[in-house]
Parts: structure tokens; C-alpha cells; sequence
């Protein structure tokens, strides 16, 4: 092998190795679902999920009352805001920067016969906030989120 | 020995049932949340109907591991090739045709320029004069009134222009797309050789794309210092807000609501608002907005009384929605809230 082939060999597979240790880094930015229950019991079902894995709701911000009377078809728009007191106290002491990402929030929103909830994804923090001792805590966050989402899409009819 | 042999392949062939990617499976965890069930369409196009027997598998794989940058479409660097297969046999499987359609994969040559002046006479109306469409946000439009039932795909798109091959573009623009305000040649009244032209422009795309400058070095948080007590911020700003034309929402302590009143933390309070002509019009680019909003700024008195400001670093958030015209839009907005801060902590 000539010195020229040997360096592009070596280079590829340095590439490739590159590759392998970024991509299971790059995460998904929003977690996202569509749920097949009306309004109010996605409501309803969403608020026992949260409860079951611990957390509780802050409140509820209604987006809707003005978007309708912008030429918005429905009125089915509401922002949850939860989390766990304990954890919030802690993480605002200790990391102020995470303040205006707190409490987490999920956005739940009617589109034609099902919902739509999304929120950011947790892990997405991570690259905004590589401090070593949030990632646990981040990924707590995520495996809670992906698995309220997937009890709601697995819901049956109320 | 055969016999053993024989209760072993036996043995394999559930597990290998087991370990096939599941299509639908798959489709409805990763694309039914923008595209709908069935591919009706939501935040994202419509894949379902007439289109779908002009789709190259080699298109649809593309797009699903490229994704749309900018066009709010993620890029699936995750999925393995089979997965990524088995969604494409899914979405395939809504509209059976005998023979799918194939494409040559040679290039188109026509005149860029000619295209361009023609593509602006002709297309720009939906499609936006630089190919990065003309409507508002992506997708079907459903609870949402905008100017376009489906609005137009950006063509000026890398991820677009990558899954697309010269000959498809130009059996798209050839046939139209049925059941949707996208004329076919023929009504455009376009010769063979303008839609060859036009092709050539499109492709010329891949050049004049700008991509979105990162952010690297900066903060996901800004922090301010304010050089007056907590009382006396709050109230600044609440008067810079109502100076701006922002609607106000009541504050709200951090911790409220999660633990009794009296051992909430009192000196962390949001000040919330929203300018709700820019909030309708951000809602209609993007319906999951409501993530990151309202706006807010958090007022912090520290353990030694210094007081300080906390909020989302707005251009760095919005580029998580992978929607160019969001950011656009989100920095224009955060520089009227840096004009707000400066007022409040003079
Ligand atoms: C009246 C509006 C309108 C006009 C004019 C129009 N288009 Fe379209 N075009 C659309 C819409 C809407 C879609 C998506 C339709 C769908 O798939 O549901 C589309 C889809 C496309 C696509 C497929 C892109 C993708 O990502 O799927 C191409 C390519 C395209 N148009 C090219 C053109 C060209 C070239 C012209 C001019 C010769 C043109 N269009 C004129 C509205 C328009
Ligand atoms: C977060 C929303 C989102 C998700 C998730 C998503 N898409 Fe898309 N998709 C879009 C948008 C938006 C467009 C159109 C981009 C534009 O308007 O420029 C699109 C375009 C497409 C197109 C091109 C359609 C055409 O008419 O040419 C295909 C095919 C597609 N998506 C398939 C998929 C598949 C399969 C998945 C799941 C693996 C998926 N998408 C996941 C939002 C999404």
C-alpha cells in the first residue's frame, strides 16, 4: 500500500469511528405523539400519567382564548407545566442557567379528530448543557416523557 | 442430524419474524405525528393519494434519511436500512400498482437561466421566488386558516434536492399533482424544453441555498444583572412591558403549584407575556410553539440580595424546531426583549 492510499485508509476508518461515537449523541429534539381520545381526556389521561410517574402539575396555561379570536378554528390549545418541587429546588440552586427551561412543559394541541402533544426533548439539553452531573437527570426526564407518550398513544377510548 | 437441523430452522423462523423491522410499527412512532395515520397529512405533506405511485422508493428513502433542514422535517440518521425499507413498504402499501414508476437517473440539461425566469412567472407564487415556498409554516392546514390548504414544499431544500432525482422533478412538474393546487404542465402551458429549463434552475438551487450559521459559542441562558432591588426590577419591567405593546399574564412564582403556598420560594418570580399578533402568526409556522411559550423572564434574588434575570436564549431555542422561518422570526423577537431588558435594568 502506497503512503497516499494508507493515509485515506486511516482516515476513513478514523471517520467512521467518529461517527459511531457522535451519533447515538445526536438526539431527537422534540418528542412528539398523536393520541386518539378527545381533548378533554387527553386532558384527563395525560394529568394521571404524570401523576403515576411522580410529578406534579404546576398549571395550565389556556393559549387558546386569544388564538381564536385570531381566525384560530379551534379552541383546543393548552400548555402543561409540570415538575417535582424537590428536583426544581435543587436544579434552580444549583444550576440557575436552567431556570427559564423549568418546569418542563408539555404542549397538547387538537389537530382535525386527534391530539398532538410535543415536547422538547430532554436529551436535547444535554448538547446546551453538557455539565456531567445533569445528564442523569436529563435522561430521567426522557425515559419518564417517552414512556407517558406511549401510555397515551396505547390508550383506549375512553 | 436432519432432523435437528430441521428443528432449528424451524426455531429460526419466528425469530426472524420477530426481528423484521415492523412498517407500520415504525411509521406510527416516528412519522404519524406530522404526516398523520394513513398519511393524511399534518404538520407534514400529505404522502397519501395519487403521489404516491410517482414516488421512487430511492425519493422516500432518501427523504427519511436526509430529512428537510430547516423545513421541519428531522433527518433519521437512527433508523438502520431495513427499518427505513420497511417504512417505505408501508407507505407503499396505501396505493397497491402493478409497476412503480422508475426514473433514469441521468442528469437534465437545460438552460438555468431561462428556467429561472420562467420558474419565477410560474411557480414562484407557491413555491417562493427563491424556492423556499411562499406560505406560512408547512403541511396541511387544520386548525389553522392560512393562505394555503397544503402549502408548498420548499425546492430550494438540500434534503429535498438530494432524494431527488432530475427526471422525477420533471415528471412532477410534468403531471402536477392531482387533487392538489399544483398545476401540471399543460395547464402551465409549458413546452417539454422550458420544464427541462426549469428543472435545471431548481437544480441550481443547490448552489444558492444558504444554510443557517450556527450558534456555537453561544448561551442557551441569558443572564442579566439588574442594579436594583427585587421589588424595583419586577416593577421595571412590568412597566417597560406595557411601553411595548406585549400582552401581560398574571406572574407566577416558580415553584407555584408544586408545594403548599407558604414554602414556595418567593424571590424567583416569571414575568409572562406574549405580543399576540407575532404568537398567531408563530403558531401558524409551527403549531408546537407552545413549548417554549409564553415568553418569560425570571427575576431571582440571590442568598446575598443581588438580584438577577433569567431567560430562554430565544435564537438558540428555536432552532431545535428545524424551521427556518421560526428562527427568522425568533430573532427579530429577541432583540425587541433585549430592547426590553436594557429599559428595565438601566
Ligand atoms: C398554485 C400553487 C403551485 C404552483 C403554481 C406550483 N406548485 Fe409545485 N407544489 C404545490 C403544492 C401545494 C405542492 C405539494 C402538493 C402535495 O404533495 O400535496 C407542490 C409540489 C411540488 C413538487 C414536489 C416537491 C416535494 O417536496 O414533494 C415539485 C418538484 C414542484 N411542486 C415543482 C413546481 C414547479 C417547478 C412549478 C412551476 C412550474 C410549480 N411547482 C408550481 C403548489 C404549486
Ligand atoms: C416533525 C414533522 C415530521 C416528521 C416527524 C416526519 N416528517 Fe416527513 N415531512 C415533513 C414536512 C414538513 C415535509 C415537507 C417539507 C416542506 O414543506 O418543505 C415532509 C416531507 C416528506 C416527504 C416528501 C413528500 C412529497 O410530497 O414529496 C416524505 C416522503 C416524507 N416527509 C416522509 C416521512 C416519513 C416516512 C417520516 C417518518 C420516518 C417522516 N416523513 C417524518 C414533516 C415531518
Amino acid at each position: 500500500m502506497n503512503r497516499c492510499k494508507k493515509t485515506i485508509w486511516l482516515r476513513s476508518v478514523l471517520l467512521c469511528l467518529l461517527w459511531l461515537m457522535v451519533a447515538p449523541a445526536q438526539a431527537e429534539n422534540m418528542i412528539m405523539v398523536r393520541v386518539h381520545q378527545n381533548f378533554d381526556n387527553t386532558m384527563i389521561l395525560l394529568k394521571e400519567a404524570l401523576n403515576d410517574y411522580g410529578y406534579r402539575i404546576a398549571h395550565i396555561q389556556k393559549c387558546d382564548g386569544g388564538l381564536s379570536g385570531f381566525g384560530y378554528k379551534t379552541d383546543e390549545y393548552k400548555s402543561v407545566f409540570f415538575g417535582k418541587f424537590q428536583e426544581m429546588r435543587h436544579l434552580t440552586g444549583t444550576h440557575p442557567e436552567l431556570i427559564p427551561y423549568l418546569p418542563l412543559k408539555i404542549a397538547v394541541m387538537k389537530e382535525n379528530d386527534s391530539i398532538l402533544l410535543a415536547a422538547l426533548n430532554p436529551l436535547s439539553l444535554s448538547a446546551l448543557f453538557p455539565n456531567e452531573d445533569l445528564q442523569n437527570q436529563f435522561g430521567r426526564w426522557e425515559s419518564d416523557l417517552r414512556a407517558i407518550f406511549d401510555e397515551l398513544a396505547a390508550s383506549k377510548e375512553l | 442430524m436432519t432432523r435437528s437441523l430441521l428443528a432449528f430452522c424451524i426455531w429460526l423462523v419466528p425469530l426472524a419474524i420477530l426481528a423484521a423491522p415492523n412498517g407500520k410499527q415504525l411509521y406510527t412512532r416516528h412519522c404519524s405525528v406530522c404526516h398523520n395515520d394513513n398519511g393524511m397529512g399534518g404538520i407534514g405533506l400529505p404522502l397519501n393519494g395519487e403521489k404516491i405511485e410517482h414516488f421512487p422508493r430511492d425519493y422516500v428513502f432518501k427523504t427519511i434519511r436526509l430529512g428537510r433542514e430547516g423545513r421541519v422535517m428531522p433527518a433519521f440518521g437512527k433508523l438502520s436500512d431495513a427499518q427505513i425499507d420497511a417504512i417505505v413498504d408501508y407507505v407503499f402499501s396505501w396505493k397497491k400498482t402493478s409497476e412503480r414508476a422508475e426514473y433514469s437517473d441521468q442528469k437534465i440539461t437545460g438552460n438555468p437561466k431561462a428556467g429561472a425566469e420562467l420558474f419565477a412567472r410560474k411557480c414562484a407564487a407557491c413555491h417562493g421566488k427563491d424556492g423556499k415556498s411562499n406560505g406560512l409554516g408547512t403541511g396541511v392546514t387544520t386548525s389553522r386558516e392560512r393562505k394555503f390548504k397544503v402549502v408548498p414544499p420548499a425546492l430550494n431544500n438540500p434534503g429535498f434536492l438530494a432524494s431527488a432525482s432530475d427526471y422525477w422533478i420533471y415528471d412532477t412538474i410534468q403531471n402536477g399533482r392531482r387533487g392538489t393546487i399544483m398545476p401540471p404542465q399543460k395547464k402551465l402551458k409549458l413546452t417539454d424544453q422550458q420544464v427541462k429549463d426549469i428543472v435545471s434552475h431548481i437544480r441550481s438551487f443547490e448552489q444558492s441555498y444558504q444554510k443557517h450559521e450556527a450558534l456555537e459559542e453561544d448561551q442557551p441562558t441569558l443572564v442579566f444583572d439588574s442594579p436594583y432591588d427585587f421589588d424595583t426590577t419586577v416593577h421595571n419591567l412590568k412597566q417597560s412591558l406595557k411601553g411595548l405593546n406585549f400582552r401581560y399574564f398574571p406572574d407566577r412564582y416558580m415553584e407555584m403549584g408544586l408545594a403548599p403556598d407558604k414554602e414556595i420560594n418567593k424571590k424567583q418570580l416569571s414575568l409572562r407575556f406574549c405580543n399576540f399578533n407575532q404568537l398567531y402568526k408563530l403558531i401558524n409556522i409551527d403549531p408546537r410553539l407552545g413549548i417554549v411559550l409564553p415568553c418569560r423572564i425570571t427575576v431571582v434574588e440571590q442568598p446575598d440580595g443581588a438580584v438577577k434575570l433569567y431567560l430562554i436564549n430565544m435564537k438558540m431555542a428555536a432552532r431545535l424546531f428545524n424551521n427556518t422561518q421560526l428562527t427568522e422570526i425568533a430573532e427579530q423577537m429577541h432583540d425587541s426583549v433585549m430592547e426590553l431588558i436594557d429599559e428595565a435594568t438601566l
